[in-house]
């Protein structure tokens, strides 16, 4: 894809909110490191 | 504009312990937390200015979703004792922002054209596509 091109579909891009800086990181991810439980990302 | 006149920072040691995020200031009472809405500019994940009376705005605007949307859920706020104060429940967070990406731009570390354009494996994990 190109830069400035519009998405297929819109998509879900968390990011941490840490105390220096925001970092970018997946469901799988945030699940993995224990910021959220699956089944609250579920709800 | 004369400095006077813009909240840049707090100093409120009686208040208790404080963390400063980019735009507030929170002071940690226990059970409850101040926060105090600074004039602080953050864009981009950066503090890049500040703006005359900016917290006030933001804490205010706040207060009204947070009272609007509380029949919906429930929410940490008690009181709103000063136009840039916030009394709050504390609560365990989920720190995490939801995003929601409609194209395919940004130049920061976290925007997704930055980590696209790198070859980011999560980003792939997220479209299921090569191209």
């Amino acid at each position: 894809m190109k830069k400035n091109q519009r998405l297929p579909s819109p998509i879900f891009d968390p990011t941490t909110k840490e105390d220096t800086h925001d970092r970018a990181l997946t469901p799988s991810e945030m699940i993995a490191e224990g910021f959220i439980t699956a089944e609250l990302l579920s709800d | 504009m004369n400095d006077m006149e813009v909240l840049k920072e707090t100093d409120f040691n009686f208040l208790g312990p404080k963390k400063a995020g980019k735009v507030r200031d929170i002071y940690d009472r226990g059970d409850k937390l101040i926060l105090i809405t600074t004039d602080r500019h953050s864009s981009f994940d950066r503090i890049i200015a500040h703006v005359p009376w900016k917290g006030q705005v933001l804490n205010q605007v706040s207060d009204w979703w947070f009272d609007k949307t509380r029949d919906i859920i429930g929410n940490h706020v008690l009181a709103t004792p000063d136009p840039n104060v916030t009394v709050a429940k504390k609560f365990r967070t989920v720190p995490v922002e939801a995003v929601m990406r409609g194209y395919l731009t940004g130049v920061t570390d976290t925007s997704i054209w930055t980590r696209y354009s790198a070859g980011s494996a999560t980003l792939a994990d997220l479209f299921c596509l090569t191209g």
